[in-house]
């Protein structure tokens, strides 16, 4: 596993629902793993689920749009709104709006950002 | 009680001024404010021109003290008693005012300077037509001129204002004026001019001249030895100015008055590090480490010093009562802000409810401001002795090394230092031969926008995939000559400054591939300044684990957390055990119910929090531990003594320290948050997060870390351990870097 996106949830969706949803996620190229997850942050913490996938399945830009776009219907498929993908350079999509392109652009400024950061270092393959 | 006659009170006020004039600012306020606030009888234009002359001097004083917007304050009021003074007196008066508001609108160090004000202030002056003012006026203008690097001018403006002011009858000002030219000349290449003008300076600062005065002149005195390569001598005079700074800093018991009179002498430790530095070689290096360790963490420097000194002990119970109403205040309002549903804290309800909160915090802090000046012995009974890193490397312990970061320039880069922008970092470091080493990375701007951005990202939530210091950033921090001369496995102990303060230094990237926490055992002080301080500990055996799993303030359930306490308890209890208390606070009940109320935690030699963390950026003495329904507040750590103990705190955030609190100058480098008070406090180690904690992986790392203490790890060893096992399950830094150790390090009886 050597990317990982995290969805995140305004309110509770519920542990089957999160558990469901986690089963849909198992079916998408290069899924290696998934797991809900909790800060010690006090306040309003947004419930969080992050999924791993292998470095090819986000390498490219066309290849991550596309997974980030099925992780998108997988949870609009659950009834679950309001929820957002976040990337690891913390930039957040939302599930409910963004388009396509919209996704294209993000994740395309990240792959930048990407290489600028960590060209090749730990976790960066 | 204070005067109420117009000529007591100006003798009152010239007493006032004398100890300012000896550099007992605080002190000088204090009278000041109380002639102020007594209530006078008004014996018409005698009374209304006493209280003139008390608002004009205690603006002065307040600038001084760097506090510019109550100066100005001051100034508005002494403005308006203008008007009812005699009319002869008046215009004068007009023109002081607008010279003293003149001097703060054109202070850079001032955040609301003001240029365009400054000059408008200025030329009132000018037409004020009296030649004192004139003068005045031309001193104004030469440190103007100064500011911008225009030495010829400054240098000429000062010697013309110099003159006039001698013919006037003001000394004190003339060689002020002289000290100013001496470094304008220095500044334009020309050492025998800068020397000249200096000795005319001193001869009226030797036998008259204020602290400060005194110590400014020595500086410039030690800056003119540099340049004609007289090194040692520089240092001599160095080191007897940075003496005389520190004694004035060291003055302030209230933080956040000594942390507003800071502001500017951090120009004057830069002055002096370029001194030392001069001398080249290990004397050098060894000088200019020591001054920039000591331009870090005044006040913590100072608070243990007098670590004897409990905050809570013997003070007025109505004060102590008024401190305590605050903190509880605030606990309620906490967890009525957590019982809010997510539209209402977003909307009006929340608002309000954050508005009294901030209210209440405001209370509490001036709570704990009374308390700090209301004891003449806190934080003052002992000031601390000046450092020398080349003692303290050879009193470290074996296997450590050495490394600090110092910014050029002023304020360390800091967001609220209001420095110039750093470009140039100096690192200092000891190799495996416990030698001094220094070399200079340069930063460009876009490196320091990398950094800033950095920063940034690791704050609050960090996703879990994120990429921690950017690569590039790499050798700018960890140059190839330091990771090639510091042993593998040696413990590594951390000084960072300004823009590096909370950046895991553990989780840099070397030669693209390995983090530096896999070469070294990392752990971070404030200053170096802090090693000769540290005093003898002889922590308990007993062990106390305690944790929440639903606290009262309607944060989310930490199922994490019993497991979490439970595992530690299991660890501390394997052969030879050591006394181990677990407490699980329920969501009603307290720390205190429990039977572990905070000022029993002194007993403990290894303290485990597990629970919500806060802290509030701006706020950053009401950082707390959520047990229950009360909090375990920053603060709260002021009013315990801990004997060494080690303190893991696994909760969110609680590692990280303010950067600028509310509207007041509060550095960076002084680590307030929870590492101050628990430091003064006695911890010898604080284990806590830089950012969000993931809560499953805290509770794995946290038992990894506590099984490595167990067995006798040294704390930064432990980490170091616990860092690697969380990393080998969960293979993404931000699930471990964001643990690091803070403290002054162990060492075998008799080194340290």
């Amino acid at each position: 596993m050597s990317e990982v996106v995290t969805i995140l949830f305004p309110s509770d969706p519920g542990s089957e629902r999160l558990r469901e949803l986690q089963g849909d996620l198992r079916v998408l190229e290069g899924f290696a793993g998934a797991g809900t997850e909790q800060t010690r942050s006090a306040g309003i913490a947004e419930l969080a689920m992050w999924v791993g996938f292998a470095a090819d399945a986000l390498g490219l830009v066309s290849a991550a749009t596309e997974t980030l776009g099925k992780i998108a219907e997988k949870v609009r498929g659950r009834g679950i709104r309001g929820a957002v993908i976040e990337l690891p350079s913390g930039v957040r999509i939302s599930i409910d709006s963004a388009s396509p392109d919209d996704i294209q652009k993000l994740v395309s400024a990240w792959q930048v950002e990407k290489a600028q950061w960590s060209p090749r270092g730990p976790g960066g393959e | 009680m204070a005067p109420d006659d117009p000529a007591s009170i100006d003798h009152a006020r010239k007493r006032a001024m004398a100890r300012f004039e000896e550099g007992e600012i605080p002190e000088a306020l204090a009278e000041l404010t109380r002639l102020i606030d007594a209530p006078a009888a008004d014996r018409g234009a005698r009374s209304r021109q006493a209280l003139y002359y008390l608002r004009l001097d205690r603006a002065t004083v307040l600038r001084r003290a760097n506090r510019w917007d109550e100066a100005m304050a001051d100034l508005d009021e002494a403005e308006r008693l203008i008007d009812g003074l005699a009319p002869l007196f008046q215009d004068m008066c007009r023109g002081s005012v607008a010279h003293a508001r003149a001097l703060i609108l054109g202070d850079p160090a001032n955040p609301g300077a003001d240029p365009t004000r400054c000059l408008g202030e200025l030329a009132r002056i000018r037409r004020s037509g009296f030649a004192v003012l004139e003068c005045a006026a031309d001193d104004l203008e030469s440190r103007l001129a100064h500011r911008a690097g225009d030495w010829t001018t400054a240098a000429a403006l000062a010697r013309r204002a110099a003159a006039s002011l001698d013919d006037q009858g003001w000394p004190a000002a003339a060689a002020t004026c002289r000290r100013r030219e001496a470094e304008a000349l220095l500044g334009r290449g020309d050492v025998d001019g800068a020397e000249a003008a200096l000795d005319a300076a001193r001869r009226h600062f030797d036998r008259f001249g204020t602290p400060l005065d005194l110590a400014h002149a020595e500086l410039v005195r030690a800056r003119i030895l540099s340049a004609r390569h007289a090194h040692d001598e520089a240092w001599h005079c160095t080191l007897d100015a940075l003496a005389r700074f520190d004694h004035l800093i060291h003055r302030f018991s209230v933080l956040s008055e000594q942390q507003a009179f800071l502001r500017d002498k951090l120009e004057r430790y830069a002055e002096a590090f370029a001194v030392a530095l001069a001398a080249g070689g290990d004397t050098g290096c060894l000088r200019a480490w020591s001054v920039a360790e000591r331009s870090k963490s005044f006040y913590l420097c100072q608070l243990l010093a007098s670590g004897s000194v409990a905050l809570f002990e013997g003070v007025d119970p109505a004060r102590l009562r008024a401190f305590e109403e605050a903190g509880d205040t605030l606990d309620r309002l906490d967890a009525q802000l957590g019982r809010l549903s997510r539209d209402d804290r977003e909307g009006e309800p929340g608002q309000q409810l954050i508005a009294r909160l901030h209210d209440a915090s405001r209370e509490k802090a001036r709570a704990l401001e009374s308390l700090m000046r209301a004891d003449p012995r806190w934080a003052r009974v002992n000031v601390p002795g000046e450092l020398d890193v080349g003692r303290e490397l050879a009193r470290m312990p074996g296997g450590w090394s050495l490394m600090s970061y110092y910014w050029e320039g002023t304020g360390g880069g800091a967001e609220s230092g209001g420095g110039r922008e750093p470009g140039r970092l100096h690192v200092f470091w000891t190799d495996g031969s416990s030698r001094p080493c220094h070399t200079v990375t340069e930063w460009a701007p876009q490196d320091l926008e990398l950094l800033r951005a950095s920063r940034t990202r690791l704050t609050g939530r960090v996703p879990r995939g994120a990429t921690l210091v950017p690569e590039a950033l790499g050798a700018l921090i960890l140059p190839p000559e330091v990771c090639g001369s510091i042993p593998e496995g040696s413990r590594l102990l951390v000084s960072p400054h300004g823009l590096l303060q909370m950046l895991p230094i553990h989780a840099v990237v070397i030669d693209s591939q390995d983090f530096a926490a896999g070469r070294w055992a990392i752990q971070y002080l404030p200053t170096l300044a802090l090693l000769p301080l540290a005093r003898q500990s002889n922590a308990p055996d007993p062990v106390l684990l305690i944790g929440c799993e639903q606290d009262g303030f309607g944060d989310r359930p930490l199922p994490d957390v019993p497991g979490e306490l439970r595992a530690l308890e299991e660890v501390w209890s394997e052969p030879p055990a050591r006394p181990v208390t677990r407490h699980l606070v329920p969501r009603d009940g307290t720390p205190d119910a429990a039977g572990a109320e905070v000022g029993r935690w002194g007993g403990f030699g290894v303290l485990h929090v597990a629970c919500h963390g806060d802290l509030p950026a701006d706020r950053p003495f009401d950082a707390s531990l959520r047990l229950g329904s009360s909090s375990v507040r920053s603060s709260d750590f002021f009013g315990i003594r801990l004997d060494g103990a080690i303190v893991t705190l696994s909760a969110c955030s609680l590692g990280r320290h303010a950067e600028g609190a509310r509207d007041r100058a509060v550095m960076a480098d002084e680590w307030i948050g929870l590492c101050l008070p628990l430091l003064y406090a006695g911890a010898r180690c604080v284990v806590a997060s830089t950012w969000e904690a993931f809560s499953e992986p805290a509770a794995r790392f946290m038992r990894a870390l506590h099984a490595a203490l167990k067995r006798g790890d040294d704390p930064a060893d432990a980490v170091r351990w616990a860092q690697d096992r969380t990393a080998s399950e969960i293979p993404f830094p931000a699930a471990w870097a964001n643990w690091y150790p803070v403290g002054v390090p162990a060492g075998p009886p008799g080194r340290r």
